[in-house]
């Protein structure tokens, strides 16, 4: 969940601004939150994003990277379930999130799962032709739950260059892995 | 001794009985607290809570105001957002929810107002028997701080 909290972190980093969407189709989230044991939010606007990457060091390569990508995100959500145990959430109480990601303009770009330690990372871009407009990024562990949506063009060069930043972890995503579509551990 | 009650025995000795005049969103913050769950504030005075703020570690932190609730009994923490409605809707415009940390017996919320020249935020603390209400311009970095590691703000608001 380490590298959970860092994605979660380098989420943070980007905002969201006035139009960004914070998706809970169904009320999952909301559901979720309700059975959890803790929860944390994070909401960031395109203000507070402005405010933060006037921090970023333009000398700095990465740094100046990064607060180009932030410079025109709108806003990022993060939502951070915590469950007493397992068996508190199921597949099937995703499935009103998954089915709305399902919809034409998200694409599953990674599908990252563990049978190991039942740890499941997935990542969704939102395209609007050949631009991406969004993201969001499902993390589940048999105890925790991550969603995070950041709105806004970013894309998977921008995701994996903001790592590092903002408690983003470092995410590496190989665009010639068919499909996006992920793969299993 | 946590913080909250660290602050409380402070106060017994320094605080004093209301408020200034600035700040409006802080004032009706606590006055929302105190018609909520019928309790009474404690003021700290400015150099205490300047104190308090660097007990608590918040580097940069300044133009501070503290509130303590120490008879707050509210034995389940407020649950499904009614209490953050309340709360935002005594606030005016400007100011942003950042950070929600929920748990069965913890409650912290954490607002901010950035402008131009500074970050304004104001922190919400509820406990089973301790509420703080904090209000304090901050870095940004201390605020970025807060949001990608929020169980930190929770530790030093307690």
């Amino acid at each position: 969940m380490r590298r959970l909290g860092a994605v979660v972190g380098l989420l943070l980093a980007a905002q969201m601004t006035a139009t960004a969407q914070d998706l809970d189709p169904g009320g999952t989230i909301k559901k979720l939150a309700a059975r959890a044991s803790k929860t944390i939010d994070v909401n960031l606007d395109q203000s507070m994003l402005r405010f933060a990457s006037a921090f970023l060091d333009p000398k700095d390569p990465d740094q100046a990277q990064a607060k180009k990508i932030i410079a025109n995100m709108k806003g990022i959500y993060v939502h951070s379930l915590e469950f007493d145990k397992s068996g508190e959430y199921t597949e099937g109480d995703l499935s009103a999130l998954r089915d709305a990601l399902k919809q034409p303009e998200w694409s599953r770009i990674v599908n990252v799962r563990s049978k190991r330690d039942g740890e499941n990372v997935e990542i969704y871009f939102k395209k609007d032709g050949e631009k991406f407009e969004g993201l969001i990024l499902l993390a589940t562990e048999p105890t925790e739950f991550t969603f995070v949506d950041i709105a806004g063009p970013i894309t998977p060069e921008d995701v994996m260059r903001l790592g590092g930043h903002f408690g983003i972890p470092k995410v590496n995503i190989d665009q010639d892995s068919p499909t996006g579509k992920g793969q299993d551990k | 001794m946590n913080r909250c009650r660290l602050i409380f025995v402070l106060a017994i000795f320094l605080a004093a009985p209301s408020f200034g005049a600035a700040d409006p969103e802080f004032h009706a913050v606590v006055r929302s607290i105190e018609t909520q769950y019928g309790v009474h504030h404690l003021r700290i005075p400015f150099g205490l809570a300047t104190l308090c703020l660097k007990i608590a570690q918040v580097p940069g932190a300044s133009g501070l105001k503290i509130a303590v609730f120490n008879n707050f009994s509210q034995a389940e923490i407020p649950s499904d957002g009614e209490f953050e409605e309340s709360i935002e809707s005594t606030m005016g415009s400007g100011w942003l929810p950042v950070v929600r940390v929920r748990s069965n017996h913890d409650l912290t919320l954490i607002y901010a107002n950035p402008s131009d020249k500074d970050i304004r935020a104001l922190i919400v603390c509820l406990q089973s028997h301790v509420a703080t209400v904090v209000q304090t311009k901050v870095t940004a970095s201390q605020l970025r701080k807060w949001i990608e590691q929020p169980d930190e703000a929770t530790h030093q608001m307690n």
